[in-house]
């Protein structure tokens, strides 16, 4: 009697003050704000892809002109520009927001009403990068926006200023969200959660969270000094008594850290989801916290590899080289131990462990084809060539984009309490890995025959042709493929089989409790004994009713 | 068929094709005949650049197929044969770790040391280890949309730049605009066209022919069309070209 009122009581102070509509924008709760960030990191996802697919139209064939040259200048860039800030990042973060507190046994993040104002960012930078096309056209020099094309003498116009400001509120949200995690991970974890018994997927958020502190301000410097040289008539980057190339240091000091902000959540989820479907732990726990922070202290000091061309002395080069090539050491490591974490394993190859295969599969073709680009004089050829895009889709795509695949597989039934359709998780997955292979592979063939990048088009006598259409219409499977992931979707949250608090098998807290999880996460602080607390002796839901009142 | 056939069948099937895809990825020419054989290099820095990348697909293929190898293996051997079934729980193996941090780990810095001995032989500007002689100084300028060459006798030509076999060009680059780069395949690195100063680079072309390169670095609307055509003529052929463009010269 004592138990159910006690119930009755978390019921009505959790409840939500308001419903519908009001609730979603008003909520500082967690759960509820990392769907947000995942459903608008998922919709900019669509629009940037829809991008990429008027892109590879313009270029199926050679002299085409399906869009003028200065459309395809705005596809380029805002494709870019989408998927990094509005879609991966504002992805990642919001699935580490769902999940981070509960893996640690909070009830919330740190700072929950940062957190609001943290994700409210997002779709605002995301509309004013956007609404460039409604005012004279949108940004036009690639997510790089390099001056002096920039400089309002070359690029004139609101749209690149939009798209400026834009990315600059995007970074500070970021910064925010970085605070928040920090915070939650340090202060914020359950009796029995030490340091060494946080599942990867938490080091990996924390690791995360280092990189956007330490690089996020470099950038909001340079786009400040960019917005100063257009509107103010500085010349930081212009060339007139300007330095252009010291956008690139100043950009590139974030944006290179940026794409390892976008793969370390992946390498946590994946962390989490191979031992779940082999049935073994991680293999090397020690060494995976230190490849982390190992490819954090290498990630800060590569950027200039991105500026092989800009004419560096030889000697500041071959530093950024061995850097380079350093940073293939811990993520190798990383490669290694997963693959010996399935080894010997009695593995159920469910779609999230499908994706989780098909990331390593092509991800070790990214990483493989970086140790090719991070030799300076390889790299003389290779850059700015199509042999870069197919290594950066590679890493982003067979990388990061795999692995947000298998994250949602992999906790849609926690955050909705409904199973997602095993063939239709199948077919996706099947439909992307061919279409993503056979749409990338061929980009490296282009960029050794010489094809750079971002032309508008090119003439028949180079040859380029054939290989463009065949990765033209690989393209189309891989839309294919997102489409009968979002039907899965649709379908599931409606008839999808009911989902128990433990469908898979986990080792983490979130598996402890119900899917989904009630408002402030647990019933009772979880028993945490070990790395994978979900199979420490957890009380039942009857157990913990029947001993409260009880004074242990 | 038994599934043991099957899957032997798959696995030879699947390494036979991400064989094929990983060498037509790594080596030229190209299954498709291209009039221009872009990646033939033309000039001793090229041969050097290929060289180097040829080198690097040796460690990227053994570590290539050792890993998607042992990837198939796992997917066909360690499945799943019954619900309750739960292997060996192996938490790490430190001389397993050991052994995947160092091999990697020499890999890299072979190839970082070999990089750095290329980057001293053919990369340092501005002089590049040429002979004091014969090395014809051309002033290349990029700008929205052309590149334009200066000889040194004042001959200047637009979009072609029409050199002797056998000799040494050293190109001295900027741009009064924006930032552009200079891509011939055939003829070495390429190198950008920054305003407010100088790049360099230099080739020695070994065959006569045309050349071709474009723009590498994004510049405009034009940025597709800002072509380079590199003829490279017989001495005697070269010497009547600069005779009839001096006298065009003279005349303007």
């Amino acid at each position: 009697m004592q138990a159910e009122a006690l119930l009755e009581r978390y019921k009505t102070t959790e409840e939500p003050q308001y419903g519908g509509i009001l609730e979603w924008l008003t909520t500082t709760d967690h759960k509820k704000i990392g769907i947000m960030y995942m459903v608008t990191g998922f919709s900019f996802f669509l629009i940037a892809g829809i991008f990429a697919l008027l892109m590879r139209i313009q270029l199926a064939t050679p002299n085409n002109h399906f869009v003028s040259s200065e459309v395809y200048s705005e596809l380029f860039t805002m494709h870019g520009t989408l998927m990094i800030f509005m879609f991966l990042i504002p992805m990642l973060t919001g699935i580490g927001n769902y999940l981070v507190p509960i893996m640690v046994g909070a009830t919330d993040i740190a700072f929950p009403r940062l957190n609001a104002l943290a994700f409210w960012l997002v779709p605002i930078s995301g509309i004013l990068v956007l609404s460039g096309f409604l005012f004279g056209g949108a940004a036009t020099a690639g997510w790089t926006g390099y001056p002096p094309l920039t400089e309002s003498q070359y690029t004139p116009g609101v749209g690149m200023n939009l798209w400026d400001v834009g990315i600059l509120v995007t970074g500070i949200s970021s910064i925010m969200a970085a605070v928040n995690f920090l915070t939650t991970i340090v202060a914020l974890r359950a009796p029995g959660m030490h340091y060494l018994r946080m599942p990867l997927f938490v080091w990996s958020m924390l690791s995360t969270s280092l990189l956007f502190l330490f690089a996020t301000p470099s950038l909001t410097a340079a786009l400040l000094l960019l917005l100063s040289d257009r509107e103010l008539g500085t010349h930081f980057f212009s060339n007139h008594g300007g330095y252009p190339v010291l956008w690139q240091h100043m950009f590139w000091f974030y944006s290179h850290p940026a794409v390892y902000i976008m793969i370390l959540p992946v390498f946590g989820a994946i962390s989490e989801i191979i031992p779940v479907f082999a049935r073994k732990p991680i293999f090397g726990y020690e060494s995976m916290v230190l490849a982390l922070f190992g490819i954090v202290f290498l990630a800060m000091g590569v950027w200039a590899h991105h500026m092989f061309t800009v004419g560096l002395n030889i000697y500041v080069e071959s530093f950024f080289m061995v850097m380079t090539a350093l940073i293939a050491v811990p993520t190798g490591i990383k490669m290694f131990n997963w693959l010996a974490t399935a080894w010997g394993g009695a593995i159920d190859f469910k779609t999230p462990m499908l994706y989780a295969f098909g990331f390593l599969a092509t991800f070790l073709i990214g990483g493989i084809s970086g140790v090719y680009l991070s030799s300076v004089p390889v790299d003389t050829y290779l850059h700015n060539s199509y042999y870069v895009v197919a290594h950066l889709h590679y890493v982003l795509v067979g990388g990061s984009v795999f692995g947000v695949f298998a994250a949602l597989h992999f906790w849609f039934p926690k955050i909705t309490g409904r199973m997602l359709d095993e063939r239709l998780g199948k077919l996706s997955f099947w439909t992307f890995f061919i279409g993503f292979n056979l749409t990338f592979m061929p980009m490296f063939q282009l960029g050794l025959d010489g094809m750079p990048r971002r032309i508008y088009t090119y003439p028949s006598f180079t040859g380029w042709g054939t290989l463009n259409l065949l990765i033209t219409c690989s393209s189309f499977l891989i839309a294919f493929s997102v489409l009968v992931f979002i039907i899965n979707v649709i379908k599931s949250l409606r008839h999808g089989e009911k989902a128990s608090n433990d469908p898979w098998g986990g080792n983490s807290l979130e598996w402890v409790t119900t899917s989904p999880p009630p408002p402030f996460n647990f019933y009772r602080l979880p028993i945490i004994r070990s790395r994978r607390p979900a199979k420490d002796p957890q009380p039942s839901l009857e157990e913990v009713l029947a001993s409260v009142g009880e004074h242990k | 068929m038994s599934l043991k056939i099957k899957s032997i069948i798959s696995l030879a099937v699947a390494s036979a094709f991400t064989f094929y895809l990983f060498v037509s990825v790594t080596y030229s020419p190209s299954a498709f005949a291209l009039p221009f054989e872009f990646r033939t290099p033309e000039s001793p820095n090229a041969i050097n650049m290929n060289n180097l990348y040829n080198f690097i697909s040796f460690p990227a293929a053994f570590i290539f197929l050792v890993f998607e190898l042992s990837l198939l293996y796992v997917v066909i051997r360690y499945r799943r044969k019954s619900p309750d079934q739960m292997p060996k729980q192996i938490e790490g193996n430190l001389a397993l770790e050991i052994t995947w941090t160092v091999i990697p780990f020499i890999i890299v810095g072979v190839i970082a040391g070999l990089s750095f001995a290329e980057l001293q032989n053919d990369f340092a500007a501005p002089n590049f280890h040429l002979p004091k002689h014969n090395v014809l100084y051309i002033n290349v300028i990029g700008r929205q949309f052309y590149w334009t060459f200066d000889y040194p006798n004042g001959v200047h030509t637009v979009g072609t730049l029409v050199v002797p076999v056998d000799t040494y060009v050293r190109l001295r680059l900027s741009s009064p605009d924006v930032i552009h780069s200079f891509w011939v395949p055939n003829l070495g690195p390429k190198i950008d066209a920054v305003p407010g100063y100088y790049n360099y680079t230099w080739f020695k072309a070994l065959k006569k022919g045309t050349y071709y390169g474009q723009c590498a670095e994004y510049c405009g609307v034009g940025h597709y069309d800002m072509t380079i055509y590199v003829k490279v003529v017989s001495p005697s052929y070269y010497k009547q070209w600069m005779a009839k463009q001096l006298a065009s010269l003279k005349k303007a």
